[in-house]
């Protein structure tokens, strides 16, 4: 169908380009700021991930984490081997030789790898 | 299955609204915002509500408006304000949905379908977008609602713009009624030309139009016709969706001169100007451009003149050098030699700039990293710290249009 039918308005549409660019900015802007919330999660999914991440512990299994912190969302896969509960890390081995440790805190998901 | 709720919202009197909102000194007057009429932007870009009501119109020459109304107060432009306070309705918007799409400066869809109604209703949620809108920048804004945006255009349009309440609502079921008896030249998408065009066939308003045979204006104005006849019906398959924004089909500019160009010496300087315009902003884009579009017209109103032609380049570039010599063929393949007012070029056919990367010699490279250069120096230090010497020249535009925003001051 030809884009006249299906989207007569972006056809006619008139902007400055000035304006379309504050608007990209803008959009970018709000697309920051939602990477940045903070997900609501309710009691039944903590529960999941908390059982997730002790299967995990206790089986060596690989794990996704979805991570939140200043510089925005990032992921990382790895075996969770250890959890120190009192400075709140848990420790992984992503398998490139060297343990990483993150803060429990700043993760906001989790999903078994297979 | 639920109706779709999607609102036209359309600011009245924009320029001269966001005028008064900054110097309340103004609310009351008869307000015109113009551009200079030593530049040929002494027409009236946008009047308030107490000059209209004095007869002064949008387009209407400066001097006119002041013969109408002799204490009339002349604003210039300050196009950048008016894009700030465009964005900033944008996000009042955003806080009753997502799905906001501005159509111009002055004029937001929005798809309220699914979406929670403050008030309960449509009707009592545009009131409330209506009020907050006042309430928070001084501006009026209008607002019509339909199934579709065809609907909500028309809405507004032909009737939310002359009500108390500033709302009308058209539906599937009084679209017919209501809209059928207007005149032609009021349905959406019904120009000048195509008025003159219809009548000639006897079509005087919209109900004459929707009662042709769908057909028949497919086969006479193809499929422009086709959408007039949908127009007609109330019959629209648009949607409002964001992200639409994001979609460049093209980059142009197109400038009114500050007089009429007679000589082909200073039109083409003009013409070179512009295409290294719009190839910086292509380049700004991390884009290239396959075809390229030229557009002249005549300076004389009564008798109008012109051309607009558009030819594929030998490869995608945003290289005004490379692009240059093919807008020069154009020009002076199709210049009837006759004065002209206005001139724009646009480049289409956009592509990322790094899926064509392709080898290229050691002179490409050397032109490549000078166009990068000085766009650097441009981006840092602003557009008239690097220009061709050209444009010291009579008649060049360049450094007159530094600055400003659609040919008027930022």
């Amino acid at each position: 169908m030809s884009k006249k039918l299906t989207q007569q308005f972006a056809c006619s549409r008139m902007m400055l380009p000035e304006h379309c660019g504050s608007l990209r900015q803008h959009a970018k802007s709000l697309m920051r700021a939602e990477e940045q919330r903070w997900p609501l999660t309710d009691e039944q999914l903590q529960a999941e991930q908390q059982q997730l991440l002790e299967e995990a512990l206790g089986h060596k299994l690989r794990v996704e984490f979805t991570l939140l912190d200043e510089s925005g969302r990032s992921s990382l896969s790895g075996v969770p081997y250890r959890l120190d509960e009192t400075a709140g890390m848990i420790y992984i081995d992503t398998g490139s030789g060297k343990p990483v440790k993150i803060r429990a805190a700043s993760v906001i998901g989790m999903a078994s790898y297979s | 299955m639920n109706k779709k709720v999607i609102f036209l919202a359309d600011m009245e009197s924009f320029y001269a609204s966001v005028e008064t909102a900054r110097n309340p000194s103004l609310r009351g007057k008869p307000v015109a915002v113009c551009g200079d009429p030593a530049l040929r932007h002494g027409i009236i870009l946008a009047a308030s509500r107490e000059a209209k009501a004095l007869g002064v119109k949008t387009g209407q020459p400066a001097w006119e408006a002041r013969r109408m109304c002799p204490w009339i107060v002349f604003v210039h432009p300050h196009m950048q304000l008016y894009i700030d306070y465009s964005l900033r309705i944008t996000a009042i918007f955003e806080q009753f949905t997502d799905r906001v799409l501005p159509y111009s400066i002055d004029e937001q869809f929005l798809d309220l379908s699914g979406s929670f109604l403050p008030g309960g209703s449509p009707r009592a949620a545009a009131l409330l977008l209506i009020e907050k809108i006042w309430s928070e920048t001084g501006i009026r804004c209008r607002i019509g609602m339909g199934e579709n945006p065809l609907q909500a255009k028309m809405a507004c349009d032909c009737f939310a713009k002359k009500r108390a309440d500033l709302f009308f609502e058209l539906s599937s079921v009084n679209y017919a009624a209501l809209t059928w008896p207007l005149p032609i030249g009021s349905l959406f998408g019904v120009g000048h030309r195509m008025v003159r065009n219809f009548q000639r066939i006897g079509v005087r308003t919209v109900g004459h139009l929707a009662a042709l045979p769908r057909e028949m204006l497919r086969r006479r104005w193809g499929i422009c016709g086709e959408v007039l006849w949908l127009n007609a019906q109330g019959i629209d398959y648009s949607s409002v969706e964001p992200e639409q924004i994001q979609e460049q089909k093209g980059i142009g500019h197109t400038a009114t001169l500050p007089r009429d160009y007679r000589k082909q010496q200073e039109i083409e300087l003009v013409l070179l100007e512009m295409t290294e315009e719009v190839c910086q902003r292509t380049r700004r884009h991390q884009k290239v451009g396959a075809t390229i579009h030229l557009y002249c017209r005549g300076a004389d109103f009564d008798h109008p003149s012109g051309f607009s032609r558009q030819k594929k380049l030998p490869e995608a570039t945003a290289n005004a050098l490379a692009i240059y010599p093919t807008i020069l063929k154009i020009f002076r393949q199709h210049w009837d030699r006759k004065p002209l007012r206005a001139v724009g070029i646009s480049l289409s056919g956009l592509t990322d700039y790094r899926q064509l990367r392709l080898p290229f010699s050691a002179r490409d490279a050397r032109e490549e990293a000078l166009i990068r250069v000085a766009d650097q120096v441009r981006e840092r230090f602003g557009k008239t710290s690097l220009f061709r010497a050209s444009s010291l020249r009579p008649g060049a535009q360049m450094l007159q249009r530094a600055g400003k925003i659609g040919g008027h001051d930022a």
